[in-house]
């Protein structure tokens, strides 16, 4: 029997899409949103797809599909695109419709000449019965989404989640070769512009921080990374500028014999003073857009809204004309290679600082340093990829694995890896009691190797200290181990596993030292600023607020607004850290941290801080032009809303103690004066 | 008509508006000097509530116009 007229159309559209991804370069990420699941994939030049999420600090995270997976997504947005491009004919060809036939029949050769008869072909119940068909293929899409760990309603700030309702499975195109066009993707700046746009951008914010005297801290790790909030960081920099311009770089960290040294002024030379004056540009930059981009992909929480941008673009006319494109920038590699110059340039600071220090360089202190390091990382990685079962005792003083249990008090986590390669955890809390994680795919990975990072480490620090009883275990997963006496001269000659220094990681007894540097460098987060001397009005609203709860700074601040004094917008600041980091927790249902005993206590401590801010600034806040009061009522929403979305709304049951407002003895909807007592 | 300020009995800071029945006003005075956790629904009706540690402007507002409700400064 001969298919359906409107079955051949539908066909020939499906045909269309698949080839038009056949010849798509695969280059540059495409977008789609299936059923609450925002994902990109590329392809590369084997052919080969790949897929993404972004996890909540805006970086890609590869989604583990096999194969037929695969194929099965990309089958569902090819023919939910063809179902949707053919119900726009439907709709754009009926009564009063736009839509032009003839362009319209270019795009598909099995549609029929005259406009009446396709127009009936639409009519065809099989569209509606395609619809039903692919929503029960979207639940099938959504479960293997689920089953790999995508995570769903994370709500970025991405031109396919902002079309209507109805965009599941489309595509938001990113480039120019678009095997399926979209309308969100027509905007005033062309992806080909990205790069001179975007240089345009940093070289203007490296303009206004040159002329800028703040003093800015930078906590930093080993790598260069660290300028999340969240994470504590090992060292820190200041930057201080005199009126003459002249830099004076501060340096924190911990000496051989464990104790904190704070603010050890580095020696700079002409050359070198512009060298970190680039680096900090290069650093600064990147951290002003990187709140700006936190700010977009915070959009759910009212933290930028067109009009906020509208008045940033005022005061900073390199930005595109409009939002969305701004997002797109942020999002492109453009500042992806800002990211990771800013990570370098962190590295250089740092080397400089150390070696003008004349610190000694970790790595080449000794070599048996470079030695006990390098069989350190080798066991590591033997041990993540051999062992199937992993133990761990507490007291642990890895901060990367304590971090996934917030102020949980644990005794043991024991980590198992299936036939098919899938981890699971369980722990026992303190009360002897067991329970288990919930972790994404990527996650558990990095716990995995983190505790197998600890176990390696234990072994070599017991074996050094006399017991050989780990080495048989250590030899079979890594068959190259250097010989039991080699081995052991190493790792006691590196200064390490025995008496703890700052060369590997801190030892017992300098794990308070590391602590201390630690609270130190978190309380110099990239962008603690003082003395802020740009002149620019406070206009972004709570936009790079909300971005500064992601990148721990108050740079963008800085760069893009000001008016206020720095201390209160750092304070103000720091709210709307603290409040999006307990938006992030209660969000993060099944996550360790988020308890209901560390939820009360964070908005506990999150509004009595509110309380104090707004007593402490009442005058500033009583201003006529009421800019600060609105960017406080912002925040303040900000920390309410992340309960009530959770919440819902509040008990009927009240807590003593209580504050008690009344209308005194005066009936409803009678007039009176106000009356209040307690 | 009252306004409340304080914890839920989850511990979050919140705010409720009541209407209170009229034979039950002494009695919901009586018992919110008392060092227990009172059930409001139980002394009237909730007209609105939510988190935090003040009602919104908005809703300060909407409470006037609704309910003459002008909280004292």
């Amino acid at each position: 029997m001969e298919k359906k007229l409107i079955e051949q159309v539908f066909e020939q559209q499906v045909k269309n899409s698949e080839n038009a991804f056949k010849k798509w370069s695969g280059k540059n990420h495409r977008e789609a949103k299936i059923n609450g699941f925002e994902i990109s994939f590329n392809k590369d030049e084997g052919g080969n797809y790949e897929f993404f999420q972004k996890n909540e600090f805006g970086k890609n995270v590869s989604l583990e599909l096999n194969e037929e997976q695969k194929t099965e997504i990309l089958n569902y947005i090819i023919e939910k695109s063809s179902l949707d491009r053919l119900q726009n004919h439907k709709s754009g060809l009926a009564e009063g419709g736009k839509a032009d036939f003839e362009q319209i029949k270019k795009t598909n050769s099995k549609i029929p000449e005259n406009v009446d008869d396709y127009k009936t072909a639409l009519e065809d119940d099989f569209l509606k019965n395609k619809t039903t068909e692919l929503s029960a293929k979207k639940s099938s899409v959504s479960a293997i989404l689920e089953s790999v760990g995508a995570i769903k309603s994370v709500k970025k700030a991405r031109v396919a989640a902002e079309s209507s309702p109805d965009t599941d499975g489309e595509l938001a195109p990113t480039d120019e070769n678009s095997p399926i066009p979209s309308a969100a993707a027509t905007t005033e700046l062309k992806e080909k512009d990205y790069a001179e746009k975007f240089a345009e951008i940093t070289e203007k914010l490296r303009q206004q921080i040159s002329n800028d005297r703040a003093t800015y801290g930078i906590a930093f790790n080993e790598d260069g990374s660290g300028d999340l909030r969240d994470e504590p960081s090992d060292y820190y920099l200041k930057a201080e500028k005199d009126k003459a311009g002249n830099l004076t770089l501060k340096y924190g960290y911990i000496d051989n014999k464990g104790s904190v040294i704070k603010d050890a002024v580095v020696p700079l030379d002409a050359g070198q003073q512009a060298e970190a004056k680039s680096h900090l540009k290069t650093i600064r930059t990147h951290s002003a857009l990187k709140g700006l981009k936190g700010a977009f992909e915070q959009e759910e929480l009212g933290a930028i809204k067109p009009k906020d941008y509208a008045e940033l673009k005022k005061q900073n006319p390199s930005l595109p004309e409009n939002m969305e494109d701004a997002k797109k920038l942020l999002n492109s590699e453009h500042f992806d290679k800002l990211e990771a110059q800013a990570i370098e340039s962190r590295k250089a600071l740092h080397d400089l600082a150390r070696d003008n220090l004349k610190l000694e360089r970790l790595e080449s202190r000794k070599p048996q340093v470079k030695e006990a390091r390098e069989a350190w990382d080798k066991l590591t990685d033997a041990y993540a990829k051999k062992h199937n079962v992993i133990e761990i005792t507490f007291p642990n003083d890895s901060n990367a694995i304590q971090q996934f249990f917030g102020k949980q008090k644990i005794e043991s986590l024991k980590g198992y890896r299936d036939d098919s390669g899938q981890i699971s955890f369980t722990y026992v809390k303190s009360d002897g009691q067991e329970a288990s994680l919930k972790l994404t795919p990527r996650e558990s990975q990095d716990l995995f190797r983190m505790m197998a990072k600890e176990k390696a480490y234990t072994d070599l620090g017991r074996f050094a200290n006399g017991n050989g009883d780990t080495y048989a275990e250590m030899k079979q997963a890594l068959p190259e181990l250097a010989g039991t006496e080699t081995l052991r001269n190493t790792l006691k000659n590196s200064g390490n596993f025995k008496t703890g220094s700052d060369a590997l990681r801190p030892g017992p007894l300098d794990v308070e030292a590391q602590q201390n540097l630690k609270n130190i460098a978190s309380q110099t987060r990239d962008g603690v600023y003082t003395g802020v001397s740009t002149k620019n009005k406070l206009l972004i609203g709570a936009g790079v607020l909300g971005g500064l709860g992601l990148i721990g700074a108050d740079a963008a601040i800085s760069v893009f607004l000001c008016g206020h004094p720095p201390q209160i917008m750092g304070a103000l600041g720091n709210l709307a850290g603290m409040a999006l980091n307990y938006w992030r927790d209660m969000k993060q249902d099944g996550r360790i941290n988020r308890t209901d005993e560390r939820a009360l206590e964070m908005q506990q401590k999150m509004q009595e801080q509110l309380a104090q801010f707004k007593d402490t600034h009442k005058t500033e806040l009583a201003a006529k032009d009421g800019e600060l009061a609105k960017l406080t009522a912002m925040v303040e929403k900000m920390m309410v809303n992340a309960t009530k979305e959770e919440k819902g709304r509040p008990k009927d049951e009240v807590k003593p103690g209580a504050e008690l407002t009344r209308d005194e003895g005066v009936e409803v909807g009678a007039t009176r004066a106000a009356s209040a007592g307690k | 008509m009252r306004l409340i300020k304080g914890t839920d009995s989850e511990g979050f800071y919140a705010w409720w508006y009541i209407l209170l029945d009229k034979q039950k006003v002494s009695k919901f005075e009586e018992d919110f000097s008392a060092d227990k956790n009172i059930k409001l629904t139980e002394y009237g009706k909730v007209i609105n509530s939510g988190y935090g540690l003040e009602p919104e402007d908005e809703i300060k507002e909407q409470m006037q116009e609704e309910y003459n409700f002008i909280e004292a400064a």
